[in-house]
């Protein structure tokens, strides 16, 4: 048996986890595109140190047994996917050389075209 | 250089190198054609077997240019079928969901009720029509098929070629890979464009673009000379494929978060995983020969992308709706399900990645339509690496031909 990776302190930046950690991609991604650099910036270098622990923490159950503040933090884990290229590639919120994201709507299945 | 393949080179100047007109893509009098001697005519990619997987699931497709509405059903003799979604009484759209599951088709404008083979069942107060054959007023019928799980339907009640000679060069490989039940559907996205259909696969089909577009996401991950063009002459339904290979040096920015994303999948396109993954049964599908190749994207006329690769199966599909406007969709299907975090951070991460990549993509067609709807520029230029998208314009030109010219 490996041994029980700990769960990370993460109470220094309770506040940024609190503002990120939202349910789901969508919504995180109106989040960054929402947010001004400096705090998508202040986000990205509260977790960045954290980040490998978190995961690797966060891997060790099944998803479906997430909950509470492992959830929270998982989400707020999720969050650094969206705001990669805003602070290593763009250096701006929002990316200006593409549609805006939003025009891309989320199906629910291969044949649904309700969604627009 | 060590054990590292020579990438094949990029592309040829063997279907000519005349421009194309912009009318192509612009004019009514092609939009007419494409409608007539396309929409009506070729096998369309309209749904995955695995939504009608039991007796009783349905699936509606809908071609806007033609204002046709598709049922796909299995039958109870687990068969499946497609129909005009159209009642015989008058004319009601029968089914209106997705997608969903019933044991008959019931319209509901009057009631009048189909069986799964088509069949009318039932007409509530039958006796007030006059001299009446039920025999005859079963749902209208359309082809349908299934390669590599995916369900075709063609609105051509004798089609001029099978699926499978449709496709060729896809031989018995890719419909084994492809239909494999491992693979289900796991997100997708749609949106609506003013431009042309054709300049949305167009984007797709070359990586000539891929250095300049993409130069604020993937630029170093999949260098524009990287993504090599192939043309198939002889296929009916299959004109041209392009590659992507890695660099033998990644270049640009690989992140952190990329980093640590590719310790948990392969999700990503633009960062090699640590562990590569790959699906079963792609002998004589995937490149696995090649340590660098990524995916290879083949445009299925007249309007799929479809992108193979390790672990991921990729589809664009667009359907027009007028010359200037279009539907574009793209939907993912992986195997296995995401049930740690390591993964779901890996598919997040990879997601987004595509998703920002594929804004790029979808940035320029409307500009171009507007430039060509105003009559600024009357033609394009396609070099020898763009060659795919000249194979696409001779298999339309072909088709607008009629009959013979698509044999």
């Amino acid at each position: 048996m490996s041994q029980m990776i700990k769960r990370p302190d993460m109470g220094h930046m309770q506040e940024e986890i609190n503002l990120w950690a939202l349910p789901t991609t969508e919504e995180r991604l109106v989040k960054r595109m929402n947010s001004s650099m400096e705090e998508i910036q202040r986000f990205y270098d509260a977790m960045l140190p954290h980040l490998a622990t978190v995961i690797d923490y966060l891997n060790q159950f099944k998803l479906a047994d997430l909950a509470g503040d492992d959830l929270k933090l998982s989400r707020a884990a999720l969050a650094m996917c969206e705001v990669d290229n805003a602070v290593n590639k763009w250096k701006k919120p929002v990316l200006s050389t593409g549609i805006d994201t939003l025009r891309m709507v989320k199906k629910s299945g291969f044949n649904d075209r309700k969604v627009l | 250089m060590g054990n590292i393949t020579a990438i094949p080179p990029l592309g040829s100047h063997e279907l000519g190198t005349e421009a194309i007109p912009a009318e192509h893509y612009s004019s009514q009098k092609t939009f007419e054609l494409e409608k007539e001697q396309i929409f009506k005519k070729t096998w369309l990619m309209a749904g995955r077997k695995s939504d009608v997987a039991k007796p009783g699931d349905y699936v509606t497709f809908f071609i806007d240019a033609l204002e046709v509405s598709i049922i796909i059903a299995k039958g109870q003799d687990k068969k499946v079928r497609a129909f005009y979604n159209a009642c015989t009484h008058r004319a009601a759209h029968v089914l209106n969901e997705p997608c969903g599951h019933t044991n008959f088709m019931t319209c509901g404008f009057h009631g009048w009720v189909f069986d799964l083979e088509g069949k009318l069942a039932d007409v509530p107060g039958e006796e007030l029509f006059g001299d009446f054959d039920k025999s005859k007023l079963g749902l209208k019928g359309v082809s349908v098929d299934i390669w590599g799980g995916f369900i075709f339907i063609n609105l051509d009640p004798n089609p001029e070629v099978s699926l499978r000679d449709y496709l060729a060069p896809l031989n018995e490989s890719f419909d084994k890979y492809l239909g494999h039940e491992d693979w289900t559907w796991s997100y997708g996205w749609r949106a609506k464009f003013n431009a042309n259909w054709k300049l949305l696969v167009d984007a797709q089909i070359e990586g000539y673009h891929v250095d300049q577009t993409h130069r604020n996401t993937i630029a170093g991950a999949i260098p524009g000379e990287n993504a090599p063009a192939i043309v198939y002459p002889d296929s009916i339904g299959v004109p041209a494929r392009i590659s992507a290979y890695r660099p033998e040096k990644m270049l640009g920015v690989q992140t952190d978060v990329a980093l640590l994303s590719a310790k948990h999948g392969a999700t990503s396109l633009y960062t090699k995983s640590e562990n590569e993954f790959t699906a079963k049964g792609g002998e004589g599908v995937l490149n696995e020969d090649h340590p660098l190749w990524i995916f290879d994207a083949y445009l299925l006329f007249p309007n799929i992308v479809l992108f193979v690769q390790k672990g991921q199966i990729l589809v664009q599909r667009t359907l027009p709706v007028s010359p200037s406007e279009c539907f574009w969709e793209v939907d993912f299907f992986h195997t296995g399900e995401v049930d740690s975090f390591g993964q779901l951070f890996n598919s997040e991460q990879g997601r987004i990645q595509i998703r920002d990549v594929l804004t790029e993509d979808l940035y320029t067609a409307e500009g171009i339509q507007m430039n060509f709807n105003a009559g600024v520029i009357k033609e394009v230029y396609i070099n020898q690496q763009e060659i795919p998208i000249r194979a696409y314009y001779h298999r339309l030109m072909k088709a607008f031909k009629g009959k013979d010219a698509s044999q």
